[in-house]
């Protein structure tokens, strides 16, 4: 029996140090190159370890490109995409949840089927529709494509589903308008799904190279990824150290929000989980 | 004075599933008028269509002599205590009972002496910073009732309100509800399938099966009173037995498809044992409860199981007995279920020098049942 139990330990602690390791070796990787001499990136085999670390590499990647302006782009259209996210998927999601009409049912479906839908498909029409309407290089046509999200719709309905509708009744008891119901009943008790939401949109947002790529010809309104993507080129080849050192630059935000937030996403899917 | 009035109340979620159908009711100013009946009989469904919170389908509801179409439940004047409490999850105590406060504008300083005199009312004062996860069951019921009672209505509303609670907190806090409509004399309508909830707190009965009023009254008048056979067997614990009339039963109207009598007048006696003037019946004891103060048999007869209660706790009875039940506590109902309200059973005989006698056994005997002639 002790032996099973050592076996059955000994394979679950295997199996998460894989996972562990899948997972942290990437991450591991790209903050190893950040500090790596351009010498030191080329070796074969590859170096686990650096002795003498290139801070410089930081300062490299802040000046090669017009790095501020590319955060203030980035911080423009990630606020932007998650500002009209919380307005459209909130009332969309409290009336899927929440109301009967004609049409709920078809129009909750076309919502989902549009989740898959690549963007790789839609970005040309939408490309054609921008540049008629002369929003090319503007931020409106980083955030628009993203102005609402599928995913939150169904999600946040999900969790507005799960409030019982006694509360809203008694709600409606103590004379509460529609909005305040919302705002002070149903989104404080689904904050742990917004939050997760927020999150996952800041994540993407923040991230996305392919929007700001294709919807801008110029440098006026690209973000952050598509500046880091061109530290790359350099005539000497590309300068993978540079490069790592602008990603890990990039990511630094999205590590603080996660950590400040990490309690509100376990919540959120443990919540779901149990119902 | 009425306060509330149903007149043909309609309800139905599908043009084939009505759930109430031309109900008429008068709740009286000042009553605790408890809806009672079995699940689905639509006594939630009248209480939240009262509310405001469900659209009736038909007829009207009157409160106040002002009809309420078209009126929203915030505005109807009324407060509303749910079976699963329904507090704000995310508020603390103070800050559930201060919402309705200041959605109707109350100012700051009338709120919060208010929340102090209902916190001390209800004994929730050490707990108003608390969240409702935090509270047991009957500190969340009390919070709902707070938030009720701060609004100051004209009409409580209770949902089966203590249905979520153990039997000992149920008690305590059925007491507690008694003071508090006695304390604010506002009229109270309450909702129940527990009998024992409804004739211990009403002054009221409504008794609702499958959306239509079976009866309503005093909790005594029911109880002795009944006007069918479903009240006589929905009230009591255990309910009325019912017998069917298979002929065989002398002194007993033509008319009378069905005879009942309630559990407590019952004598139990040994199967010697005959009584004169009275239904006696001939059974074999199945089980018997000690309940305390009495016991609970359960006596398989020709006419089917039926429950006696015998309060002489040194007997104890087994085997063959015969269950002797004065006439003047016999109920009849007609083929529909129907009280028939008889002119003998009006003048009822007092159960007055009960003499006990063999007989010779008679043809109703031998089918296990006998009413002697009188």
């Amino acid at each position: 029996m002790k032996t099973k139990k050592a076996v059955v330990f000994s394979v679950k602690t295997l199996v998460n140090m894989l996972i562990l390791l899948i997972f942290f070796v990437p991450f591991y990787w790209m903050v190893l190159t950040a500090i790596k001499s351009l010498g030191e990136t080329m070796l074969f085999p590859p170096s686990f370890f650096v002795k003498s670390p290139k801070w410089e590499n930081f300062i490299n990647a802040y000046q090669a490109i017009p790095f501020l302006k590319f955060l203030k782009n980035s911080m423009i259209v990630t606020a932007g995409t998650m500002a009209c996210q919380f307005v459209t998927i909130i009332p969309a999601a409290y009336a899927f949840a929440r109301y009967e009409f004609p049409g709920k049912k078809l129009f909750f479906g076309i919502t989902l089927a549009t989740m898959m839908i690549p963007g790789q498909l839609v970005f040309l029409p939408i490309f054609l529709l921008f540049s008629k309407w002369g929003m090319i290089n503007s931020y409106w046509s980083l955030i628009l494509p993203s102005a609402t999200s599928a995913f939150g719709i169904f999600m946040l309905r999900q969790t507005f589903k799960q409030v019982p509708e006694e509360l809203i009744e008694a709600a409606k008891l103590d004379r509460t308008s529609e909005w305040k119901i919302i705002f002070k009943i149903m989104l404080p008790i689904a904050r742990p799904t917004v939050v997760t939401l927020g999150l996952l949109t800041f994540i993407g947002t923040w991230n996305d190279y392919f929007w700001p790529l294709v919807m801008t010809t110029n440098d006026t309104v690209r973000t952050l990824p598509v500046g880091i993507a061109s530290l790359r080129m350099v005539e000497s080849g590309i300068s993978y150290h540079t490069v790592m050192a602008g990603n890990v630059i990039l990511i630094i935000p999205i590590l603080i929000v996660y950590f400040l937030a990490q309690g509100q996403i376990i919540k959120a899917f443990t919540y779901m989980g149990e119902k | 004075m009425n306060k509330i009035k149903l007149v043909d109340v309609k309800k139905s979620y599908e043009k084939d599933n009505t759930v109430i159908e031309n109900l008429n009711l008068n709740i009286e100013e000042g009553s605790f008028t408890v809806l009672l009946g079995p699940s689905g009989c639509g006594k939630s469904t009248t209480l939240r269509m009262i509310a405001g919170l469900e659209k009736e389908s038909g007829g009207e509801i009157i409160m106040d002599g002002n009809s309420m179409k078209g009126v929203e439940p915030g505005e109807r004047d009324i407060a509303m205590v749910f079976q699963n409490y329904a507090l704000y999850p995310t508020m603390t105590v103070r800050e559930n009972i201060e919402f309705g406060l200041k959605n109707n504008r109350v100012p700051k300083e009338e709120r919060r002496k208010q929340i102090k005199e209902i916190g001390e009312v209800v004994g929730l004062t050490e707990y108003m910073k608390r969240r409702p996860q935090s509270l047991s069951g009957g500190q969340r019921q009390r919070v709902a009732l707070a938030r009720a009672m701060v609004k100051n209505p004209s009409v409580f509303l209770m949902d089966e309100p203590l249905s979520n609670l153990d039997a000992k907190l149920r008690s305590q806090l059925r007491t507690e509800l008694i003071e508090l409509h006695h304390r604010l004399k506002t009229t109270f309508i309450y909702v129940t399938h527990d009998q024992v909830e409804a004739m211990s707190m009403g002054t009221d009965i409504v008794l609702l099966n499958e959306g239509k009023i079976m009866q309503k009254g005093s909790p005594l008048e029911i109880y002795n009173n009944p006007a069918n056979v479903f009240t006589a067997q929905f009230i009591g614990t255990p309910p009325m037995n019912i017998l069917k009339n298979d002929g065989k039963l002398l002194k007993v109207p033509k008319e009378a498809a069905y005879i009942g009598f309630r559990p407590e007048h019952g004598i139990l006696q040994k199967s010697d044992f005959w009584m004169d003037g009275e239904l006696s019946l001939r059974g074999k004891v199945v089980t018997h409860e000690m309940l305390g103060s009495e016991v609970l048999y359960k006596v398989e007869t020709d006419y089917g199981r039926i429950n006696v209660k015998a309060f002489d706790l040194g007997t104890q009875f087994e085997g063959d007995v015969v269950v002797c039940i004065p006439q003047e506590k016999l109920y009849y109902f007609n083929d529909k279920e129907e009280r028939i309200a008889y002119a003998e059973e009006k003048e009822k005989k007092s159960l007055a020098g009960v003499r006990s006698s063999k007989i010779t056994r008679s043809s109703q005997q031998e089918a296990g049942i006998c009413m002697t002639r009188v």
